[in-house]
């Protein structure tokens, strides 16, 4: 059942916003390819021999006469960033599943439940980052990829229950009563039955969660020193007093953005289900 | 009874966390905002009451920040929703095969890393031999000081903002157009009604929740913009582009007036929670007129 009248003007408004779409990344990526200098050339060249001079000074330090404010590995700060997504979607996967299998089984919550999503979601960060901030400094935990974990997980883990726990109502209890009464533990069945069952869900929050820790900034800037830093907080360094390099910052983001890019690519089909929330009712 | 014990601590975990990680700093966070604590002083902190409260209120600052981040908030949402709605009813309505590529490739910018993106950006904006300039000069259009001028500034900021986000409104619509049941459609197809006619009678009423999901959740996260800001501004010209979040981290990290930036903190939040409230009652009333 597909439309026929306006069928032009249509697919050249998409056409249009799918080319401004992915301009900006067009935009980067040619210019991260071309020698410093020719960066700030106006009118921009579109033929040039790609250069990879600035991936270079990103990612390996100011060798080769460069000047970069990346002194010291780069890769650092890429496992720095790597690390706190990874630990805060194990993290929030664990609490997150556990808690929504007790709260599936048990209907503790209900409406009240979608209210406390809600407005964890309205939940300003700079509202708690300052209290934050002093009890991490307390306990020592400021610069360390650990306090960003933690935070990263209270962030995410009011939707990712939802998400799950939406998931694991609409499995059939009697699969675990019949292992209850084999005498199995409710330990045994969560790793046993549930999480296999539940795997599609587990799987769209994690990619949700690794997303959000991966792209996070203003809990980084803040929560991170010169040995925590992530990516987001580097790229910014490139804004300096003695002006922009544009070359190298074009490349940085090309970086930060490639791990994401791959992972939109190869899980479009339930990234898109998670992004939109999963909302069907 | 055992059995039941043992399941408690499936939800343990999470109920700890909670209250020692944003209850406690929530609370925390409120005492704050009555005191004049510094995180560079080393004097003791006294109580000063509301008094931080009513300086901000009263401040030149402070005023315009709120009034950039209601002026954003409501063109960007807008926006966003306007141009979300367009895209989903093209792709639903006229595409047919590549619409998971499509789909796929306007959903990118969302989950790209703000910071990366106002980057890209920046460069783009830049007035001497940013791209967009260079382009509008093509067709005879004088440059724009897209970032330095105050005039510009915080639309530049907007365009950001609505390039990253129409995907986020365009999937869930889209996911509501899909979830309209083929057979009704094809039902009143079939006894004569005209699209015009099933647009307004079921397909729009439909989409209604949809819509509204989508926009309260944007329009939340647009009060609290904050990176796109910080790159491609920093809150200037002057303070033309200064917001809530972007002002609350200033005076708390730069200044180093905590106490002050709590309290401007508390108010952020009240004000995201008030509008959140008005706009959905507002919606409400809305439906029951049009339903009426």
């Amino acid at each position: 059942m597909r439309l026929k009248s306006g069928r032009g003007i249509a697919l050249f408004i998409l056409c249009a916003w799918m080319i401004f779409t992915i301009f900006p990344f067009f935009w980067a990526l040619l210019t991260s390819l071309k020698p410093p200098v020719q960066a700030a050339e106006i009118p921009p060249k579109l033929v040039f021999k790609p250069d990879f001079s600035n991936y270079v000074a990103v990612l390996f330090g100011g060798k080769g006469g460069f000047y970069t404010i990346v002194q010291e590995g780069f890769f650092k700060f890429f496992l720095n960033s790597f690390s706190v997504a990874s630990l805060t979607t194990l993290l929030t996967l664990l609490l997150g599943t556990m808690s929504s299998y007790y709260l599936s089984r048990t209907k503790i919550g209900g409406e009240k439940f979608n209210l406390w999503i809600l407005s964890f979601r309205m939940m300003p960060p700079i509202a708690v980052i300052i209290p934050f901030y002093i009890m991490l400094s307390f306990i020592g935990l400021v610069d360390s990829i650990f306090s960003l974990v933690l935070i990263y997980t209270i962030f995410n883990l009011p939707l990712s229950i939802w998400f799950i726990s939406a998931y694991i109502d609409s499995i059939p209890e009697s699969y675990e009563q019949m292992a209850l009464i084999d005498g199995h533990s409710r330990w045994g069945v969560f790793w046993r039955i549930i999480v296999p069952m539940a795997k599609p869900a587990i799987l769209i929050s994690g990619l949700l969660v690794f997303i959000f820790s991966w792209n996070e900034f203003l809990f980084a800037l803040i929560l991170t020193g010169f040995k925590s830093k992530t990516l987001p907080v580097l790229a910014t360094g490139f804004i300096t007093q003695r002006g922009i390099i544009w070359g190298q910052l074009t490349a940085t983001a090309i970086i930060i953005t490639i791990p994401i890019f791959l992972l939109t690519l190869f899980t479009q089909k339930y990234l898109i289900k998670g992004l939109s929330l999963g909302i069907k009712n | 009874m055992r059995q039941a014990k043992n399941f408690n601590i499936f939800l343990l975990p999470t109920i700890l966390f909670f209250t020692l990680f944003t209850v406690f700093p929530f609370l925390y966070g409120i005492g704050l905002s009555f005191t004049d604590f510094s995180l560079r002083s080393e004097k003791s902190l006294s109580f000063i009451g509301i008094s931080n409260y009513s300086k901000l209120l009263s401040d030149q600052l402070f005023q315009i920040a709120f009034k950039n981040t209601i002026i954003v908030v409501f063109i960007a949402t807008a926006l966003e929703v306007i141009l979300g709605f367009i895209l989903a009813s093209i792709l639903y309505n006229y595409i047919g095969k590549l619409k998971k590529q499509i789909q796929t490739l306007l959903i990118l910018p969302m989950a790209m890393a703000p910071v990366a993106i106002a980057l890209m950006w920046k460069y783009m904006f830049n007035t001497t031999y940013g791209v967009i300039n260079y382009l509008i000069g093509l067709i005879g259009i004088q440059s724009v000081d897209w970032l330095g001028s105050s005039k510009w500034a915080l639309i530049s900021v907007i365009i950001v903002d609505v390039w990253q986000w129409t995907p986020f409104i365009f999937i869930i619509i889209l996911a509501g157009f899909e979830s309209i049941p083929h057979q009704i459609i094809e039902m009143g197809m079939v006894d004569g009604a005209s699209r015009f006619q099933l647009s307004r009678l079921f397909i729009l009423p439909h989409l209604r929740a949809f819509i509204i999901v989508a926009l309260l959740l944007r329009m939340i996260d647009a009060l609290k913009l904050f990176d796109k800001v910080y790159v491609l501004t920093g809150g200037g010209p002057g303070s033309a582009t200064e917001t809530l979040s972007l002002l609350g981290y200033r005076l708390g990290f730069q200044f180093f007036e905590t106490g002050l930036a709590a309290a401007e903190s508390i108010i952020l939040l009240v004000f995201i929670v008030s509008l959140t409230y008005f706009v959905m009652r507002m919606i409400r009333q809305v439906i029951k007129k049009v339903s009426a």
